[in-house]
């Protein structure tokens, strides 16, 4: 049971990371990472060899922690779905979940203008949308008087997800005193890959009868992956070994992205920049399955007694549904899955030396929906020991995503972590969104401070 | 102040206060230890399941199952093929039928003629005269020439011996007379003759003739009695008298050869006794009536065998062979009487069979008693014996008459009124379920009906007697009429078949059978003949009484709460772990005419009641006044465990269930009576509508 979990939880993790905003990063030029956001800002290090990380992100536009959970008493607490399913009847929920892991990362100055990067790294995303009826469902039941009208819905149930490995490599370059630039190229090596291409269906469920109406179609590419990690399709999961390393070698599910990025110097103080990342997909074409049905509907109405060959009533019931949906695991067909791709948008202007405030808009759009958001940022530096920046961050209509990030050189151990929300740690019943990356690099070259020679676009 | 808040911002503890914002510290409300179980409960409704329940797919195929072609009406019917065998020998048998003996004495018989003379010649007689008259009739034979015959005074004239009897030894004789007669050869007359007869060793004196008055040349008979005397072959007689006037002046010739011839012979005589040789003779026949014997004083009058003989055992103790006639007139065999001869030698057993296979005995020939008496007619004829022998008048033929192996095609009479008791017999009907059942059920039209097949000729009446008992002490009789068997009404016809029929009008069958009854006590009684001698019986020897059983227990019938149910083991905090209320509802459409009551009761672990749910479940369909259903009703009904129960309810660790089925009560206060029909169904839809407790499902 625990591996179907994983493998839901899997599922239920990510294609639409959608609101990966990762806006703390942005222009940290500090840590090299911040060229993920922005390949044409180039970083502070003249060279620097990443060492592994990790970023989480999670984000759920459709309710908060206090929206389902109710305290009882001074001490207890208890989940209660209600109010999500009232306020929103007939709707949906669901969240994303973005993991992202640095497996390496190497970078360098070449003539002090042109930096060039390359690495890899590994990404899972997961977007899950299921209808607010089947909490209803679980918590008044089918005699609820809402389903006295409604059939249960079960329309709109997309879970999606998108797990790959990314080899990129990078070119940023210091035009002139006003203008620098850079793009990344991605190559992608899908593993898994998972979408609802349609979901509908009702329950209408009462002592006369069950009645199920469904039709929906699940493609898959590199199922087989999780199945051998976690056995769901009857595979040998962990027992018959998991083995990370059979998730690089190439899977023919392939893809390009690119990252593009520009700043402009306009005057000395204030630095614009713009950039677009993750503007690529991948091909699904290989280890395909899908999961269809057919529209249709089954009804039940009770076990069928009294006839001189009873024999047991129940029997038929799973052939029946199998007829009435003609549920298949057939091979699937090719599909291309779009990465999420953000064009980010920034002005920042030195209020002090080393000290930035500037602001970032940031448009995210994943799978044809837009995502906004914006974000005001001040960041400073201790020499370059010490790097703080503090973000705040609107979006999706939440209004208290302030965030932070810090990093601390040691030498050329260089500590980092980054969050776009610290107030979730205050307010933890109204998080919505929360991201954070921790990692370290080792960084040589750090340029030197403000107030010392220095030509190119800084930030720092 | 830059430089001294980053110096004395150790940036150890930066990074640990770092790590613990990015951890997180959560709130109390967050914290998963502090999550108890949701307190929702929600409500499911579910389909359990449609019930269609049609009589016709509920019937198995069973012989004992009974469904009318023409109605579709369902009922049971059981056989039994032989529930009762009469033997013919309860109502007839011949027995074994004792000897008859009988006796032919022989009696006096007839013997040969027989004689003998003897002459006493003149001159013989002359020397036993007194000398001087010898002398004087001497001379004249002497003379050569007649000269008178001289007087001869009365005086004897000698003894003499007759030539010996051939005929027999000695005899002993009843009956008859020894003829005496003398030729007078003397030429005078003879006045007086005295003759005296004996037997010659030892000499007895048989009788005496007298004679007088006996001319010359003439003769004279005298007949002496010997009934009662023995006589010898071997006799004397003597001249006691003999006397002549002589002839006076008149000359007669006179010679020594003149004699007086003496003849004997016999008369009429019968011997009793004695040595004799025995002629041929007839003997009278002899009738003797056969009583053939019954076992109870039946009367039979016709007897056709099959089999059988006719067995004589004879002891002669009669010195001669003996010939015996016998005469069966009234047993025939192709109409034709059957006789037979049998050889009795002297002095021996014979024994002789006489079939009477095929023969017809006809017993009523004796007016005074025409039945079971048959004539047997024997005669004798005695061989002449080649020589003497013995015989005795007592010597006698012992005729022991006996039958053996007989059997009859058929018999013919009056077998008599009869009274044969049928054994009491208890039988266990073992319907202990109909008491666990309870309630009450009357079957309304049940019939049993014995199917005789009977092949005796004569009326037979049965008396069923029936009673069902209860183990409490309650008891119901048949009270059926006393019914005859059919009969066939010659030998030649086909045995009688026919029902002897027990319904709700002739007895109280109905009540009976729906006590119901523990036990059943079946006896009774077979009267023959109940109305006495009203014609001829019969039986043939394959004649015999077959009765059959066959129960029809039509399915119409009134029913009162009888209860179908079972107790189970029934766990409620663990069946019903999580449910706080539950609705069970049943959408009913009913055939059957029956209304039927559900009761659900809840034991705790001490078997006492905890909760009791009771409700009407189905209505009985609309029954018209043949008691068949012509509309289903349709009726909803819903069993609820409610919330505020559910305590109780719990307790419970057993379940009683209980489903009472009664037929509509009437206005008069009595059950309707129903018929079931193949075609009624029930269909009941059951659905369950339980709100369980979420937080109670989930493990901890």
């Amino acid at each position: 049971m625990r591996k179907y979990i994983l493998a839901v939880i899997c599922l239920t993790t990510a294609y639409s990371a959608q609101a990966q905003f990762n806006l703390g990063m942005h222009q940290f030029t500090g840590v090299p990472q911040s060229t993920y956001t922005n390949p044409g800002i180039l970083p502070q290090a003249r060279f620097f060899i990443a060492l592994p990380s990790v970023y989480v992100n999670y984000y759920n536009p459709t309710f908060v922690a206090d929206d389902i959970i109710r305290e009882v008493g001074d001490t207890a607490s208890m989940l209660d779905f209600s109010k999500l399913y009232n306020e929103n009847p007939g709707g949906t929920f669901g969240f994303n979940i973005e993991q992202q892991a640095e497996l390496f990362h190497v970078g360098f100055r070449i003539k002090k203008k042109n930096f060039i990067s390359f690495g890899a790294y590994q990404s899972l995303q997961t977007g899950v949308r299921l209808p607010v009826d089947l909490l209803r469902f679980v918590q008044e039941g089918s005699t609820s008087s809402y389903f006295q009208n409604n059939p249960v819905s079960l329309d709109g149930i997309d879970i999606n997800i998108q797990s790959y490995v990314a080899y990129h490599i990078g070119f940023g370059r210091q035009f002139n005193e006003k203008w620098s630039g850079g793009l990344r190229v991605k190559f992608l090596n899908g593993l898994v890959g998972a979408g609802t291409e349609y979901s509908r269906g009702s329950l209408t469920m009462n002592m006369d009868s069950i009645r199920i109406a469904s039709d929906f179609r699940y493609n898959t590419a590199g199922v087989q992956r999780l199945d051998n990690a976690f056995g769901f399709l009857g595979g040998d999961g962990i027992a018959g070994g998991f083995n990370v390393s059979e998730w690089f070698p190439s899977t023919g599910n392939t893809g390009m992205a690119f990252d593009l990025g520009v700043t402009y110097k306009p005057i000395s103080k204030l630095i614009i920049s713009a950039s677009a990342t993750d503007i690529g997909s991948i091909n699904w074409q290989n280890s395909l399955l899908s999961f269809v049905s057919e529209e249709g509907e089954y009804v039940y109405r009770g076990g069928e007694l009294g006839g001189a060959d009873d024999g047991d009533p129940f029997a038929g019931i799973a052939d029946s549904i199998q007829a009435a949906f003609n549920i298949q695991q057939i091979e699937g067909k090719a599909f291309t899955t779009q990465l999420n791709s953000r064009y980010i948008f920034s002005a920042s202007y030195e209020l002090l030396p080393n000290t930035f405030v500037g602001g970032i808009y940031s448009h995210n759009v994943f799978s044809g929906i837009t995502y906004p958001a914006f974000t005001a940022f001040a960041q400073t530096k201790f020499w370059n020991l010490l790097f703080l920046r503090a973000n705040y961050t609107v979006s999706s209509g939440t209004f208290d995503n302030l965030g932070g990030a810090l990093a601390i050189n040691l030498g050329p151990l260089q500590i980092f972590t980054v969050a776009d929300n610290l107030m979730a740690l205050a307010d933890q019943g109204n998080v919505s969104s929360f991201n954070v990356r921790l990692g370290a690099n080792l960084v040589f070259g750090m340029r030197k401070p403000r107030g010392k020679k220095n030509q190119d676009i800084d930030l720092d | 102040m830059k430089r001294f808040k980053v110096r004395t911002f150790n940036l150890l503890w930066v990074s640990l206060a770092a790590a613990t914002l990015l951890s997180g510290c959560l709130k109390d409300k967050y914290k998963p230890g502090n999550f108890i179980r949701p307190d929702w409960e929600p409500g499911f409704g579910l389909p359990l399941a449609t019930v269609n329940i049609k009589l016709a797919n509920l019937l198995e195929n069973d012989s004992t199952l009974n469904i009318d072609s023409l109605d579709q009406s369902v009922g049971i019917v059981f056989k039994v093929d032989t529930i009762a065998s009469q033997d013919l020998s309860d109502v007839f048998e011949v027995p074994a039928q004792a000897p008859t003996t009988t006796s032919l004495t022989l009696g006096a018989i007839e013997i040969n003629d027989f004689g003998t003379s003897e002459s006493v010649e003149l001159s013989d007689l002359t020397g036993n005269l007194d000398p001087a008259t010898g002398a004087a009739i001497d001379s004249g034979i002497n003379s050569g020439f007649p000269i008178p015959f001289p007087p001869i005074p009365e005086q004897s004239g000698g003894v003499y011996t007759l030539p010996a009897i051939t005929e027999f030894g000695q005899v002993l004789f009843s009956k008859g007379g020894l003829r005496i007669t003398i030729q007078n050869g003397y030429q005078t007359t003879l006045d007086s003759v005295v003759i005296e007869l004996s037997n010659s060793n030892p000499p007895s004196l048989l009788g005496v003739a007298r004679f007088g008055n006996i001319t010359a040349n003439d003769s004279a008979s005298q007949i002496i009695p010997l009934a009662g005397l023995t006589m010898q072959n071997t006799l004397d007689f003597g001249i006691t008298k003999i006397s002549s006037a002589g002839t006076g002046l008149v000359p007669a010739p006179m010679s020594d050869t003149d004699a007086l011839v003496l003849t004997i012979s016999g008369d009429s005589l019968e011997v009793i006794g004695g040595s004799v040789k025995i002629p041929s003779q007839e003997f009278d026949a002899d009738t003797t009536n056969i009583d053939f014997a019954t076992t109870d004083n039946e009367e039979i009058y016709t007897i056709e065998l099959a089999n059988g003989d006719i067995d004589f055992n004879i002891v002669s103790s009669i010195a001669t062979q003996i010939v015996l006639n016998i005469s069966m007139p009234t047993v025939t065999r192709g109409g034709n009487p059957i006789n037979d001869s049998i050889v009795i030698l002297p002095n021996a057993t014979t024994s002789e069979t006489i079939s009477l296979a095929g023969a017809t005995i006809d017993l009523t020939n004796d007016p005074n008693q025409p039945f079971n008496i048959f004539p047997v007619i024997i005669s004798a004829r005695l061989d002449s014996s080649v020589g003497l022998a013995l015989i005795d008048s007592s010597n006698r033929l012992d005729i022991t008459t006996s039958f053996g192996n007989i059997d009859f095609n058929t018999v013919l009479g009056y077998f008599g009124q009869k009274n044969i008791d049928i054994d009491e017999s208890i039988i266990d009907l073992n319907l202990s379920f109909l008491k666990d059942i309870g309630g009450s059920i009357f079957l309304a039209n049940p019939t049993i009906k014995l199917d005789v097949t009977n092949s005796i000729g004569a009326p037979i009446e049965l008396t069923l007697n029936m009673e069902g008992r209860t183990i409490d002490g309650q008891s119901v009789g048949l009270n059926a009429p006393a019914q005859v068997l059919p009969f066939p009404a010659s030998p030649n016809s086909p045995p009688a078949t026919g029902p002897l029929q027990y319904d709700r009008n002739n007895s109280q069958l109905p009540a009976l059978l729906s006590m119901p009854p523990d036990t059943l006590i079946s006896a009774g009684r077979i009267v023959l003949n109940p109305q006495g001698n009203q014609g001829l019986n019969f039986v043939t020897n394959n004649s015999s009484i077959f009765i059959s059983l066959e129960a029809d227990l039509p399915f119409e019938l009134s029913a009162s709460d009888i209860a179908f149910g079972d107790t189970i083991e029934f766990n409620a905090a663990e069946e019903l772990n999580g449910i706080v209320e539950a609705k069970m509802r049943f959408r009913n459409t009913n055939g059957f005419p029956f209304d039927m009551d559900l009761e659900l009761i809840f034991l705790d672990n001490m078997a006492a009641e905890v909760h009791r749910i009771s409700a009407p479940l189905v209505l009985s369909g609309q029954v018209d006044a043949t008691g068949r259903v012509t509309n289903p009703t349709t009726s909803l009904t819903e069993v609820l465990l409610a919330r505020a129960a559910m305590p109780e309810i719990l307790k419970a660790e057993q379940l009683v269930f209980r489903l009472r089925m009664s037929t509509s009560l009437l206005p008069s206060g009595d059950r309707q009576v129903v018929k079931i029909y193949t075609d009624y169904d029930l269909q009941m839809k059951l659905g369950l509508e339980a709100t369980v407790r979420v937080g109670d499902l989930i493990g901890n």
